[in-house]
C-alpha cells in the first residue's frame, strides 16, 4: 500500500549517517531545563534505526547542537472569582546541525510545545504538576526537533 | 546533493504562539513574489565597496576638465550617479583620483541609506563620508529627519550636527522634533545632543542639558510619554515617565504615578547590557499609601548572564510586599489576579556530559497562609547526561540532588535524592525500535524534630518502549505542494514500580511518593507534512496535520479483587485526542480533549479548543474555549482589527461559562500616526472598570531587550 | 604623453587634393588620413588653410571624422584645429572615447598646450561623462 518504513528514503540534511549530539545549553532563568532536554534528545535519537549516535564528536559527520531559549509558565484559565485555574507552560527550543568536516550549518531552526496544568491551592502539588509538564515539553519537543530533522523527503 | 534546508523564518511576521512551529508557508493566495527587479540595496559596507569599482556617471550643461589639476567641473543642473547613489546639484567638481566631490547649489544627494539635502556639499564618493552645509539628512532605515546648520558624515552611519533638530516626523512641520546644540546620530545605535529642547508641534516642551536616545525602528518599543486614566480600585491615575538613557547599554525610566484612591507611586525599571550578554531589567515601585492605608512596594529582578569559569547566573524574582498590591496595581489578566509570587536564583554550569546547577526558590502565596508554603533553600543538582557505553546498545545517566526543604510553620528537612539509570537501545527484525530502561531512585532524608528524622527509602523503576515509524510519500496533482508525507508512528511504553510503603518518609514533592505502578500505554501519531520549493529554490516543509491518540491501560487496575460486585474495576484511562492543524500561516486550530469510554453522561473528561487566524494584515481572532469535567468552563476570545486605519483596534472578551460570569471585557485602541501614537484602553473587570489614555512616540526604542510591564505582564 | 608637438612634420594622405593659392588653402577629399606626431586624423574631406609662407593657420575636417591619440579617439562630424590656440572644437554630435569611458555633447573644445578640455551642451543634448574609476595602482587618467 505504498507505507515504507522510516529509514528508506529519509535521512539527515546533507544525507548525514552519524551524529553527536552536544548537551543542549539553557538560556532560561528556568533551572534544570538543559539536562531535561539533552536526555530526551539523547532517548529519541538513539532510539532512531537509521541513525549512528556517537559518543565522540570526532566520530560523527555532524554535530545536533543548540539551547532551550525561552520558558514561561503563565495562567491560562479562571473561575467565577477570576482565579487562576489552570497554567499554560510554553518551552521553545533551538537547534542547528553543523558538519564536522567543514562546519557548514546543515539545518537550523526552532520548536515549541506548550503544555497545560491545573492550578492548586496546594502551591508543591501545583509545582510538581508543573514539573510533570516539562518532562512532556521535553519529550515532544525532542520528537519535533527529530522530524523536523528527518524531513529530508 | 546538500541543498541547505530553507531556514524557517518566522512568516510575514505572524507569531505563532502555539505549539510553535516556525516554518516558512506560502501565504496560500499569494503569487509568485513578483521580482521587483529593483537593484538589492544592500548595508553600507559593500555598496561602498562596490562605489569603488561602479562608474561614474556624469550629466550636466557644461563640463570641464582639467587634467593638470585631475578633476572635472560641471555646471547646469548636475546629475552624478554612481551605483545606488545619485547626486544633484547646480555645480559639482570631481576628482576621479581621489574620488573627492564638491557640490554647490540645491544638492540633493540620495543613496540606500537616506537623502541629503543641502546648499554644500563636500564629501568622498570612496569613503562616503563628507560634511553638508545648511542642510537636512532623511535616514530611510529609521525614517529619521535631521536637519542642522553643519551635518557631517564621519562614519559609516554616524552624523554630528551642529545646531541640528531631529525628529521621526515626515512633513514641513512635524508634530515633535528635538533641537539640540550639538547633535550626534548613530543609525541603529544612538543619538546624543547637549542643550536639548523637545517641541510638542512648536511648542518646547522639555529641556534637557545631555540626552542620549536609542535610534530603533522597531514600532513596538515606542518611547512612552505620560498617560492619564480613571480607574475605580486606584481613582484618576497620571503616569509621568521619565526616560533616562545612562549610557550605551543602560537606560532607565522613572515613573510618578498619582492614584488618587492609593496615593503617589514612584517606580523605576533599570535595563542593562553588560559585556555581549550579561542582560537584565530591575523594577522598583513603591506607593505611599493615602488616609492611613499603609506603603506597599513591590521589587523584581529578571537577570541572565555568564560569570568568569563558564558559570551562569539567572534571577527570575519578585517580591512584594502585601497580598493585595497585584489586585490594585496589576493591569492585565494574569497580572491582577496572580495567586503566587515567585523568586528563582540559579546558579549553573555544564561540562560535556555533566550538568551542575543550584537554586534558591521562594514563593510567596498570595491567596492561602504563607507558613506552610515550601521553600526549597537550595536546591543542587548534579546529572550526568545520558550517554552511550563505549560502542555498546547501552546507555546509562545518572540524576543526583540535594535538596533544604523549609518552611515557617511545619516539617522541614534535607533530601538527597540519587537515581542511577541503565537503558538500552534495540532494534526487532530492523523495524521496531525497543528501548528498555532500568533505573533505581534512592532518597535519604534528616528533617527537623517535629519530622520522622533521619529516614531512607530506594526503589526500582523499569519501563521499556517499543516504537516504529511507517510513512509514504504523496505526489498530490492539485494541492500546491509538491510532495505531502504522511507518517504514523505506533507507541507503546509499559511501566512497573513496585509497591513500596513510604509513608514513614516526610512528604515534601511528588518524588517522596513514588506510587507503584503497572500500567501499559500506548499512542499513534500522525503527521502530514508537505513540501514545497522555497524562493530561493531550497526545499521549505510545512507541517499542517499534527494528530496524536493516546491511551493507558492499567494493570493494577484491572486485577483488583474480582470477586467485589461494587469495585468498578476502571484499567482503562480516558482516550486523549491532541489535534494541531495548520492550513496555513495564518490560521491554526489545536484541538486537546480526553473522552472517557465508561463515564456515563458526560463523556468528555477534558475538552480544550484553540482556534486563530490572521490576515497578515493586522486582523485576526483568537479563540480558546477551556472545559475540565466540575472544575473550569471558560472562554477568552481576542479580536484584533485595523479596518477602520489609523486606528488600530484589540478587543479581548473573558467569560466563565460554568458559572455564567463576565470575567473581563478589555478594548485597546490605537491611533497610530506617522510618528506618535495615542493609546485608549478600556477594561471592565471583576471589582474594577477603568480607561487609560497613553502617548508614544514612534522610532525611539529602549534599550533593553527583557520587555513586559511592572510584573512582567503575560 | 608630454604637451602637443606644434613643430612635428604633417603628412596627409587623401584621394584627391585641390589647391587654391588665391585662397590659400589646399583641400583633401576623399579618405583623407593626416598624422602630425602621435595624432591621427581620418576624415571624409580635409581643409588646411594657411597664410603667408605656408604657415599652417587652421585645419577644418569634415564627414565622419575621428582623431585618434594614443589610446583617445575623438569622433564627430566637424572638427576645426586652430595653431595658433592650439585648440581643436569638435561640434556635429562630437564624442571622446577611452576604453569604456566617453564624453559627448554638442560641442568640445580641446586645450591641446593646457590639457584642459571643455564639453559644452545644448538644447537638444545634454553632455554626459561616464568614468571608471582606475584603481590605484596603474593610474592611468581617463582624462589625459
Amino acid at each position: 500500500c505504498g507505507y515504507r518504513l522510516a529509514g528508506q528514503g529519509t535521512s539527515l540534511p546533507g544525507g548525514v549517517k552519524s551524529l553527536y549530539i552536544a548537551s543542549f545549553a539553557n538560556k532560561t532563568a528556568e533551572p534544570f531545563l538543559d539536562t531535561a532536554i539533552s536526555n530526551a534528545l539523547s532517548r529519541r535519537f538513539n532510539r532512531s534505526r537509521n541513525l549512528r549516535v556517537v559518543a565522540e564528536e570526532n566520530q560523527a559527520e555532524a554535530v545536533l547542537s543548540g539551547a532551550v531559549v525561552g520558558y514561561s509558565s503563565r495562567p491560562l484559565s479562571y473561575d467565577r472569582q477570576d482565579r487562576v485555574r489552570e497554567y499554560r507552560s510554553k518551552m521553545k527550543v533551538e537547534g542547528r546541525l553543523t558538519s564536522v568536516s567543514d562546519g557548514r550549518i546543515l539545518w537550523q531552526g526552532s520548536v515549541g510545545w506548550q503544555e497545560d496544568y491545573a492550578a492548586s491551592d496546594n502551591l508543591a502539588l501545583q509545582e510538581d504538576r508543573e514539573r510533570a509538564a516539562v518532562e512532556v515539553l521535553v519529550e515532544r519537543l525532542a520528537d519535533e526537533l527529530y522530524y523536523r530533522l528527518m524531513d529530508d523527503f | 546533493e546538500t541543498a541547505t534546508k530553507g531556514k524557517p523564518s518566522p512568516v510575514d511576521g505572524v507569531p505563532v504562539a502555539v505549539a510553535e512551529q516556525d516554518a516558512a508557508v506560502p501565504a496560500v493566495a499569494q503569487p509568485k513574489a513578483a521580482n521587483r527587479g529593483k537593484q538589492a540595496v544592500r548595508d553600507g559596507k559593500t555598496s561602498l565597496e562596490e562605489l569603488q569599482r561602479r562608474p561614474v556617471d556624469i550629466a550636466a550643461d557644461r563640463l570641464e576638465q582639467d587634467e593638470q589639476a585631475g578633476w572635472y567641473r560641471a555646471e547646469g543642473n548636475v546629475r552624478v550617479t554612481s551605483g545606488p547613489v545619485s547626486l544633484l546639484s547646480d555645480r559639482v567638481r570631481v576628482n576621479p583620483e581621489t574620488e573627492d566631490v564638491l557640490a554647490e547649489g540645491h544638492v540633493v544627494l540620495e543613496g540606500p541609506e537616506g537623502i541629503l539635502r543641502g546648499d554644500r556639499l563636500a564629501m568622498n564618493l570612496g569613503t562616503g563620508l563628507g560634511r553638508l552645509d545648511g542642510g537636512s539628512v532623511f535616514l530611510r532605515e529609521n525614517n529619521f529627519h535631521i536637519a542642522g546648520d553643519l551635518i557631517e558624515k564621519i562614519g559609516e552611519k554616524t552624523y554630528t550636527v551642529r545646531r541640528g533638530t531631529f525628529t521621526s516626523c515626515d512633513g514641513i512641520d512635524p508634530d515633535w522634533h528635538f533641537s539640540a546644540r550639538d547633535l550626534k546620530v548613530t543609525v541603529d545605535g544612538y543619538a546624543r545632543g547637549r542643550h536639548a529642547f523637545f517641541y510638542l508641534g512648536g511648542l518646547p516642551v522639555l529641556y534637557t542639558p545631555y540626552i542620549l536616545f536609542p535610534v530603533k525602528r522597531e514600532r513596538e518599543t515606542g518611547l512612552l510619554m505620560s498617560s492619564f486614566g480613571y480607574s475605580q480600585r486606584r481613582g484618576t491615575q497620571i503616569s509621568v515617565p521619565f526616560y533616562w538613557a545612562i549610557a550605551r547599554n543602560q537606560d532607565a525610566t522613572f515613573y510618578l504615578d498619582w492614584l488618587s484612591e492609593l496615593g503617589l507611586g514612584k517606580g523605576i525599571e533599570y535595563r542593562y547590557i553588560f559585556g555581549q550578554e550579561n542582560a537584565g531589567e530591575a523594577r522598583y515601585y513603591h506607593v505611599s499609601g493615602t488616609g492611613g492605608a499603609g506603603d506597599r512596594y513591590a521589587v523584581e529582578w529578571d537577570h541572565v548572564g555568564p560569570l568568569p569559569g563558564g558559570w551562569i547566573f539567572t534571577s527570575d524574582s519578585e517580591y512584594v510586599s502585601s497580598r493585595d498590591y497585584w489586585q490594585d496595581f496589576g493591569e492585565v489578566a494574569g497580572e491582577y489576579n496572580k495567586d503566587k509570587v515567585d523568586s528563582t536564583l540559579t546558579l549553573g554550569k555544564g561540562w560535556r556530559r555533566i550538568n551542575l546547577t543550584g537554586q534558591l526558590r521562594y514563593s510567596k502565596d498570595l491567596q492561602g497562609d504563607n507558613d506552610q508554603t515550601l521553600q526549597r533553600l537550595p536546591e543542587v543538582r548534579l546529572d550526568v547526561l545520558r550517554q552511550r557505553i563505549g560502542q555498546t546498545a547501552y546507555s546509562w545517566e545518572l540524576e543526583s540532588s540535594a535538596t533544604y526543604f523549609w518552611r515557617r510553620e511545619g516539617i522541614k528537612g534535607e533530601r538527597l535524592l540519587l537515581r542511577p539509570a541503565l537503558s538500552a537501545d534495540w532494534s526487532l527484525w530492523d523495524v521496531f525500535e525497543i528501548q528498555p530502561t532500568i533505573g533505581y531512585t534512592e532518597r535519604l532524608y534528616w528533617t527537623s524534630n517535629d519530622g520522622p528524622g533521619y529516614e531512607e527509602k530506594g526503589l526500582f523503576d523499569f519501563s521499556t518502549r517499543v516504537s516504529t515509524r511507517i510513512s509514504r510519500v504523496y505526489q498530490p496533482v492539485d494541492m500546491r505542494v509538491e510532495r505531502l508525507r504522511h507518517s504514523i508512528e505506533p507507541d507503546i511504553r509499559y511501566e512497573f514500580v513496585p509497591n513500596r510503603d513510604q509513608s514513614q518518609l516526610p512528604e515534601f514533592d511528588v518524588r517522596d511518593r513514588i506510587d507503584a505502578r503497572n500500567r501499559i500505554s500506548y499512542g499513534l501519531v500522525n503527521r502530514f507534512v508537505g513540501r514545497w520549493s522555497g524562493e530561493d529554490g531550497s526545499p521549505v516543509y510545512h507541517e499542517f496535520l499534527y494528530l496524536r491518540l493516546s491511551q493507558e491501560y492499567d494493570i493494577r487496575e484491572s486485577r483488583r479483587s474480582l470477586l467485589d460486585p461494587t469495585d468498578e474495576k476502571r484499567p482503562f484511562s480516558s482516550l486523549r485526542t491532541e489535534m494541531i492543524l495548520r492550513p496555513n500561516a495564518g490560521t491554526l486550530l489545536d484541538l486537546d480533549f480526553r473522552y472517557d469510554p465508561d463515564a456515563g453522561r458526560q463523556r468528555f473528561s477534558t475538552f480544550n479548543l484553540l482556534g486563530r487566524y490572521r490576515d497578515g494584515r493586522g486582523n485576526g481572532i483568537k479563540a480558546e474555549y477551556r472545559y475540565a469535567r466540575n472544575q473550569v468552563e471558560y472562554v477568552d476570545a481576542t479580536l484584533e482589527f485595523d479596518l477602520f486605519r489609523p486606528v488600530y483596534l484589540d478587543y479581548r472578551h473573558r467569560y466563565d461559562l460554568r458559572d455564567d460570569e463576565e470575567l473581563e471585557k478589555a478594548l485597546d485602541l490605537e491611533y497610530r500616526s506617522q510618528c506618535w501614537s495615542l493609546f485608549l484602553t478600556l477594561r471592565d473587570r471583576e471589582g474594577d472598570r477603568s480607561f487609560m489614555v497613553t502617548f508614544e512616540l514612534a522610532g525611539l526604542g529602549r534599550v533593553g531587550s527583557i520587555g513586559g510591564s511592572l510584573g512582567g505582564g503575560n | 604623453a608630454d604637451a602637443f608637438n606644434r613643430d612635428a612634420p604633417l603628412e596627409i594622405t587623401s584621394d584627391r587634393l585641390e589647391a587654391d593659392d588665391v585662397s590659400k588653402t589646399v583641400v583633401f577629399i576623399g579618405h583623407v588620413v593626416g598624422r602630425q606626431d602621435d595624432l591621427t586624423i581620418h576624415a571624409g574631406r580635409l581643409t588646411v588653410h594657411y597664410r603667408q609662407g605656408r604657415q599652417i593657420r587652421t585645419i577644418v575636417a569634415e564627414e565622419d571624422v575621428r582623431i585618434i591619440q594614443g589610446e583617445r579617439v575623438a569622433t564627430g562630424q566637424k572638427a576645426v584645429f586652430d595653431r595658433q590656440e592650439a585648440t581643436i572644437v569638435l561640434t556635429g554630435d562630437p564624442r571622446v572615447n577611452q576604453g569604456k569611458d566617453f564624453v559627448a555633447g554638442e560641442r568640445i573644445t580641446v586645450f591641446l598646450d593646457e590639457k584642459r578640455s571643455l564639453v559644452e551642451g545644448g538644447e537638444k543634448e545634454r553632455v554626459r561623462a561616464l568614468f571608471h574609476p582606475r584603481s590605484k595602482d596603474n593610474g592611468q587618467n581617463p582624462a589625459r
